[in-house]
């Protein structure tokens, strides 16, 4: 808890770190706290007050169906953050022990996981969606299992890529030269040299997670269609841009304050991390 | 009994030969020098030892004991068991010894883990290695980062990693190229201390005469490969006998007064290929028997030794 601390103040001293962890907070307390924040239900049908401009009543409008957009974007955040959340971390755990070994390991364990990696990675992702989609049914977990196959290859390329850099480096020797079992040399040594690159990708990519879960749900692929995420307002209102701007404008403003807010989040949290940085402030 | 013996090493990277026929025997408490030009073998000398030729090298033949035990003979397991106990190293570039984002302190407590020292403990024991290599305040240094410490700390931390494993030989391969003079001056201070308290053996590269003169008990110079003479400090240094050893002094600065003459070089670039001593093409006393066949091995008194057809002892 107190390293938590250590890290947020570092965080704190840039401008693009404050904004960044303003943003994540406020967007994680809106997903946590939506329930109570939002004035309506997020799928109450209303057909008297459809496509209704932003009034007090309606912050953001309302929809095709009358449903109130402020009270389905707050919702919406909770559903977007957690799978896209869950997504990252899952992938970049998953890369990590995937580049470690392609990086460190011997030679055709390296080849044969790049060989694995690349194919996965040339797969078309719209199709590769689909055919999860078939063989497993729409849900969460096909969500969880595209946005992997999708982030993985390039996050373990990236991992290997530097493991690679790092193995030749006298520190690893060293470690190698005092009998320092694999393992530890692996998570003590390696991983934490690795994390900073990978935290900065992960955290940016946050965005293209929930395009690429919002594009799923826009197919049908979503987790839960009764649920409201960002990508089925977006498309909701993509249906109705001829009558009104304000439904993709109410789900793309979010989208783009938690690319910012993620990313920014991202760098300043690598900044914060690493001691030659840390220092120079 | 000698503590290392290595006899007939021979070491190749693909089909380019880097040690050719080595031996050399380092007794309990004793500390050699290895000196000689870049390419010249030590280094590989240096890692073959432990086990930590890179990849692409291979010996060819020979044999390594390290306490009675075959090296050679081990398979991966068993040689990673020598390492850190009975044989640690002591790197060139200190700042590049430690990984930047983990505490000083973590990383020689990772040292420890084969122990099964407890946390605690280990960071006692820790503590106690700072203070003997002389680290002032080690209670707190514990913590630092690499680069929140000078290079001649680190080099102390790196030579506490490498006690940590109460080794009965340290090879230290340039332990000083990274460091000022005065802090090197300090490092071989340090390293002498250790032999003396400790009895730990040292084996030491360097392509520094002064380093090797500082702290060695016995020197051997290499040459393409081989080692061209060996014998003990004072004897090699005062009567260097093998043409290259000769030439290697003359370039000295510190050992000469230049009057600001141009400081002398040895001409010609480093070859080994072909039969014959490898030091041939660039020595002013060759002849064409030099190229022709293997020069002999030639005493010079006292274990003094030197590879030379011309010179006599």
């Amino acid at each position: 808890m107190d390293h938590a601390r250590r890290l947020l103040g570092l965080m704190w001293r840039s401008p693009t770190g404050r904004v960044g962890v303003i943003l994540v907070t406020l967007l994680v307390f809106a997903a946590l706290a939506a329930p109570l924040l939002a004035p309506y239900s997020p799928t109450a049908i209303d057909v008297r007050h459809r496509l209704a401009p932003p009034e007090l009543s309606h912050w953001l409008g309302t929809d095709q169906l009358g449903r109130d957009v402020f009270s389905r974007v707050l919702v919406g955040t909770r559903a977007t953050l957690a799978t896209a959340l869950v997504a990252i971390l899952a992938s970049a755990a998953v890369a990590a022990m995937l580049g470690l070994v392609a990086g460190y390991g011997p030679r055709w364990i390296d080849a044969l996981l790049i060989l694995l990696l690349d194919s996965l990675g040339a797969l078309p992702m719209i199709m590769l969606a689909l055919t999860l989609a078939a063989l497993l049914g729409p849900g969460i977990g096909t969500v969880l299992i595209v946005v992997v196959a999708y982030s993985v290859p390039s996050y373990a390329r990236l991992v290997r890529a530097q493991v690679l850099g790092l193995k030749q480096q006298d520190f690893v020797l060293a470690a190698r030269a005092m009998n320092v079992p694999l393992a530890a040399i692996l998570v003590r040594h390696l991983l934490p040299n690795v994390m900073g690159a990978l935290l900065i990708v992960a955290s940016m990519d946050v965005a293209t997670v929930i395009a690429l879960d919002t594009g799923l749900s826009f197919l049908g692929l979503g987790a839960d269609t009764r649920v409201p995420d960002w990508g089925m307002i977006l498309s909701d209102g993509f249906a109705a841009i001829r009558a009104t701007p304000t439904l993709v404008i109410a789900g793309a403003v979010p989208l783009v304050l938690a690319t910012l807010g993620f990313t920014f989040f991202g760098e300043s949290l690598n900044d914060a991390l690493d001691p030659k940085t840390r220092a120079a402030r | 009994m000698s503590l290392l013996a290595i006899q007939g090493l021979s070491v190749a990277y693909g089909a380019q030969p880097a040690l050719e026929s080595v031996s050399l025997v380092v007794a309990r408490g004793e500390i050699v020098g290895i000196v000689g030009e870049s390419g010249s073998g030590k280094s590989t000398l240096a890692y073959a030892v432990p086990g930590l030729l890179p990849a692409a090298a291979r010996v060819t033949s020979g044999r390594i004991a390290l306490d009675g035990v075959d090296l050679l003979g081990l398979d991966d397991a068993g040689l990673a068991r020598i390492r850190g106990s009975t044989v640690a190293m002591v790197f060139q570039d200190p700042m590049t010894s430690f990984s930047p984002l983990v505490p000083v302190g973590r990383q020689l407590q990772a040292f420890l883990w084969r122990e099964r020292v407890d946390a605690r403990a280990a960071r006692r024991r820790i503590v106690e290695m700072l203070a003997d290599v002389g680290i002032a305040d080690p209670e707190r240094r514990i913590d630092a980062y690499p680069h929140e410490l000078s290079g001649g700390m680190l080099q102390r931390i790196a030579i506490a990693a490498a006690l940590l494993a109460r080794p009965s030989l340290i090879i230290a391969d340039e332990p000083t190229t990274a460091l000022d003079v005065t802090t090197e001056a300090q490092i071989l201070h340090l390293l002498r201390e250790i032999r003396d308290g400790h009895g730990t053996a040292i084996l030491v590269i360097s392509h520094q005469l002064g380093v090797i003169a500082e702290i060695c008990d016995r020197v051997a110079v290499m040459y393409g490969g081989v080692i061209v003479e060996e014998g003990p400090v004072e004897a090699l240094f005062r009567h260097p006998a093998h043409p290259y050893t000769q030439a290697l002094m003359a370039c000295e600065p510190a050992l000469l007064g230049t009057d600001g003459r141009r400081l002398p070089t040895i001409p010609g670039a480093i070859a080994r290929d072909g039969a014959g001593c490898h030091f041939a093409d660039r020595c002013t006393h060759a002849e064409p028997a030099c190229r022709a066949g293997s020069p002999p091995w030639q005493p010079a008194g006292d274990g003094h030794a030197f590879l030379c057809r011309r010179m006599a002892a």
